[in-house]
């Protein structure tokens, strides 16, 4: 249990990332009663009430069709939480075991197993995404899986550096000594050792997964209107920009805001867990 | 060895003030080095010898080392006092530093002999040309062949790159030379070879040495004088002779003892009891009363003065013992 | 030197194959198929498979693709557009130059500006100048490229009037979208600039230099920045990878004529040769930049030429977070 005070001193020590957790609790928990909070439903029309600039009744104003927009952003930040939030961890299991494995056996194994993954990596990782989302489709599922398809080799290969130096450790050598079977060495020896990196890097890759899903979203190949997805909702504003800015600027900084206290929690988890990094 | 004082430090202390503690690290040190001397000081880790030889050459990082008092008398001018641009001149030209892991010490990604050329541009109003001939003298004086000249530091072994270490610190003919622990990152067969090539270079070029080191056997080795430092405290000084055959200090004898030797049996060996004090939670009175086995009441109120034994040979100790012992070599 | 670079090369050319036959798989599992999108929805069955036969689209996958390689390889032929009819091949290199000109300026001003920022802030860690620039990073890190992009256009070309929004008919039209493309890239710049040039800064070396008496601006150059360069130049190769993905987003919000938009627009046309051809180019062109990178690093880091010229290779463990000194 030390460990985990330690860690939590270490993380609030930077008054930044104090502030940023604060301000993503509050986020989470805006979005996850958003049946409480907001004072509409992410659908409801009002043709009459259309346009409206922010104001008492609308916070952030209502889009072209008479949705309040702040209902909306938080089903949306719903929406983009919970996707970035599986697609990041879904990577990361996936890419770690991948790596992991590639790693453990080595050799040949090893060789072709990454040679597959330099394939994915040469192309560029947006590209990726929507050349896999133009082919599965358009939809949350869809655009989840291109999410993840294309940040599995980058993940595998994050977690094979660690495990290549844990193979040779003794420790390893004496579980094969005595007949462990090799997925139990793995599982009980090699994947505990690397919870800590892999961990930073889920945080890390929350915000990143968000932004992907809105970019799609954004160039019509994700999670499809009348969803209030975040990037879906820039893309439907543009249009509107000039005259009625907030339907942009709202979701906008909504985004800005939640990655960025993302970001600045993700950072010092990072530095928290470094043991390098002097007290 | 003429009698000339080279390198004069009285009353240094230095502190380490970080924000919820303050680490007394150097507690009031006075030596003197002379000219062609080579003066051993010797102590365990974190007894503050490092942070002695860094503040010599003002390499302590500003926050959050401050020297607190003290001065350091060099040719004549207190380094303490002097501008940074002063100080420039006197590092690596007047005096020069040797640090102790060789394997981190030089610079990647330039050549050997371009690390060993920085030194000289930057002290003597010579041309390229001309330095390039220093450069080559000074390898081979180290024992390195001249056309390794444009080779990278990963190219060479341990024990080479310490050669190499030396010899940059080497090329401007310092008075002084401070080395650090120069081998303790090395093979012991290896440790044996530099420490006779430092030796040689010093003499050939007339220098003097402060030499930092654990290791007693390094000490018999290499020095004439030597102090002994526990808890950022000098608390034996005098020629070697004197520290090995007349032991004075409790602590000096315990580091003794805890020596394994040749002609004596002995069942266990004898380690001192007890640790170093904190450095931010030092003991009142003498540092060493926690762990002495002679100690007395007054040693645990008052702190004892570095008193004179005679003949130069100093011990800050109100109850100094006089032990014989045999030099190892 | 030579040896490796042709030793790079020829490490390219799997990789290019193996990304062909991973973007013909991808496409492959696209609802529709080229016959339909050439005939249209509604047409008979029996014309479609005609169709079929007389495109080979009814052999195996791995002839289909060896067939498509050999035409890249031997005629040069990326294909016919489902669309238009005409040459993928040409309708791709038409709009290569104004996207690889958009990538380049981005790249450039993302060193440029990145660079510089990341070294001042490390050099006075701690003051006004490190604070900003590192809120501000933290905040260029966090928006989205399709966003700022947006707001640029609402203050610059719609409030202010100064920019063009869309179309690109003059260098000053290239203004808006190089400015979004870099943001996000200069802030990751900036950020690992900065932790490369303190984390060297703790090394050894500069100890050893500082006790030979240089001074502090000839360290920093000399010695930091040299030592940093190593992953200051991993990033603009990542980033460059990033920076053509972003292509795609701006040349979407300001409507310019490259490749990027002709890919957007194949894909909702279902153009499948355009697609693969235009990914395959965008692949090709981030490969050679990582070549370019692998390039600077072996003339920038004497170990890994060693490394290099004794047939190992360490491209990957660079790459990612470890190093091996």
């Amino acid at each position: 249990m030390t460990g985990f005070r330690n860690f939590w001193r270490r993380l609030c020590k930077n008054r930044l990332t104090v502030f940023c957790l604060i301000l993503f609790a509050i986020l989470v928990l805006m979005v996850v009663f958003a049946d409480f909070i907001a004072p509409y439903g992410w659908d409801d029309q009002d043709i009459t009430r259309r346009n409206l600039a922010p104001c008492a009744e609308h916070l952030c104003g209502t889009d072209n069709l008479g949705r309040d927009i702040f209902s909306r952003i938080l089903y949306g930040g719903r929406m983009s939480l919970q996707i970035g939030i599986y697609a990041s961890v879904l990577t990361t299991v996936i890419g770690a075991l991948i790596g992991s494995v590639s790693a453990y056996f080595g050799g040949k194994v090893d060789n072709i197993i990454m040679r597959f993954m330099d394939v994915f990596m040469a192309i560029p990782p947006m590209l990726l995404a929507i050349a896999i989302a133009a082919a599965l489709g358009t939809g949350t599922l869809n655009t989840m899986l291109a999410v993840v398809i294309s940040g599995i080799p980058m993940k595998a290969r994050i977690a094979r550096g660690p495990v290549l130096s844990l193979r040779s450790q003794e420790y390893i050598e004496a579980a094969r000594a005595v007949n462990t079977p090799t997925f139990k060495i793995i599982l009980r020896h090699i994947i505990p050792n690397i919870m800590a990196p892999l961990i930073v890097q889920t945080t890390l890759s929350i915000s990143g997964a968000i932004v992907q899903v809105a970019g799609l979203s954004f160039l019509g190949l994700g999670v499809q209107p009348p969803n209030p997805e975040w990037g879906a909702m820039l893309s439907a504003g543009r249009s509107f920009l000039r005259d009625f800015p907030w339907m942009v600027l709202a979701p906008g900084v909504a985004m800005l805001l939640t990655l960025f206290s993302l970001n600045v929690v993700g950072d010092g988890v990072r530095d928290a867990l470094d043991p390098k990094l002097k007290d | 060895m003429s009698q000339e004082t080279l390198l004069s430090i009285k009353d240094l202390r230095i502190h380490y003030c970080l924000h919820n503690s303050t680490v007394c690290a150097v507690n009031g040190v006075s030596l003197e080095i002379q000219k062609g001397e080579t003066f051993g000081l010797v102590g365990e880790t974190g007894a503050g010898k490092t942070t002695i030889s860094l503040g010599i050459l003002r390499l302590l990082p500003d926050p959050p080392a401050k020297v607190i008092e003290g001065s350091i008398e060099f040719e004549g001018r207190d380094l303490l006092k002097l501008p940074e641009a002063e100080m420039r001149k006197i590092r690596g030209n007047n005096i020069s530093m040797i640090f102790q892991d060789p394997m981190t010490a030089l610079n990647p990604i330039d050549t050997v002999g371009d690390q060993i050329l920085e030194g000289i541009l930057l002290h003597e109003e010579i041309g390229k040309a001309a330095a390039r001939e220093k450069v080559y003298e000074i390898l081979e004086l180290v024992g390195i062949p001249r056309d390794r000249y444009g080779e990278y530091p990963h190219q060479f072994s341990g024990g080479m790159k310490q050669r190499i270490v030396i010899a940059m610190a080497m090329v401007c003919h310092p008075d002084l030379l401070i080395a650090d622990e120069p081998t303790t990152a090395l093979d012991v067969t290896i440790q044996a070879q530099v420490l006779e090539m430092i030796d040689n270079v010093k003499a050939e070029l007339g220098s003097s040495m402060l030499l930092i080191t654990h290791d007693l056997g390094v000490i018999a080795e290499m020095c004439e004088r030597v102090g002994v430092i526990y808890a950022g405290q000098i608390v034996e000084i005098g020629t070697t002779e004197q520290i090995f055959n007349e032991t004075s200090h409790p602590y000096t004898v315990g580091l003794f003892g805890a020596i394994p030797t040749l002609d004596t049996k002995v069942e266990r060996l004898k380690p001192i009891d007890g640790l170093m004090p904190d450095p931010a939670n030092l003991p009142q009175g003498c540092k060493f009363s926690p762990r002495c086995p002679r100690k007395l009441d007054i040693c645990e109120e008052k702190e004892p003065e570095l008193k004179e034994l005679g003949d130069g040979h100093s011990c800050r100790c109100y109850l100094p013992q006089k032990e014989g012992r045999k030099t190892d070599g | 030197m030579l040896k490796f670079i042709v030793k790079r090369i020829l490490t390219m050319i799997p990789v290019m194959l193996g990304v062909s036959l991973l973007v013909f798989v991808i496409l492959e599992m696209a609802p529709g198929d080229a016959a339909e999108s050439i005939l249209g929805e509604y047409a008979d069955e029996q014309n479609l498979e005609a169709l079929r036969d007389e495109m080979g689209l009814n052999d195996p996958l791995l002839v289909q693709w060896g067939r498509y390689v050999s035409d890249i390889v031997l005629k040069g032929d990326l294909g016919t557009s489902y669309k238009t009819g005409m040459s993928v091949t040409q309708s791709i290199f038409e709009r290569y130059p104004t996207t690889m000109l958009m990538a380049f300026l981005g790249v450039i001003v993302t060193a440029l500006l990145g660079i510089t920022t990341g070294i001042i802030s490390a050099v006075k860690q701690y003051s006004i100048w490190d604070n900003l620039a590192t809120v501000f990073g933290m905040i260029g890190v966090s928006m989205p490229s399709f966003f700022s992009g947006l707001v640029l256009v609402f203050i610059f070309a719609q409030k202010l009037q100064w920019l063009p929004a869309s179309g690109n008919y003059g260098w000053s039209y290239y203004i808006l979208p190089v400015l979004t493309i870099s943001l996000t890239s200069c802030a990751t710049q900036m950020r690992m600039t900065r932790s490369s040039m303190l984390e060297v800064m703790r090394q050894d070396y500069i100890r050893t230099a500082r006790a030979k008496g240089q001074t502090e601006r000839k360290i920093i150059l000399h010695h930091q920045l040299r030592n940093a360069l190593i992953s200051i130049i991993t990033v603009i190769g990542t980033q460059a990878g990033i920076l053509l993905g972003g292509t795609m987003i701006v040349e979407q919000i300001f409507a310019i004529p490259g490749v990027g938009k002709l890919l957007m627009d194949s894909i909702s046309y279902r153009d499948y040769p355009m697609v693969r051809g235009g990914v395959l180019l965008l692949a090709l062109s981030f490969s050679i930049v990582n070549l370019l990178v692998d390039l600077v690093y072996a003339a920038v880091d004497p170990r890994i030429r060693s490394q290099f010229s004794s047939g190992q290779k360490r491209r990957n463990t660079l790459r990612g977070k470890e190093r091996s000194v």
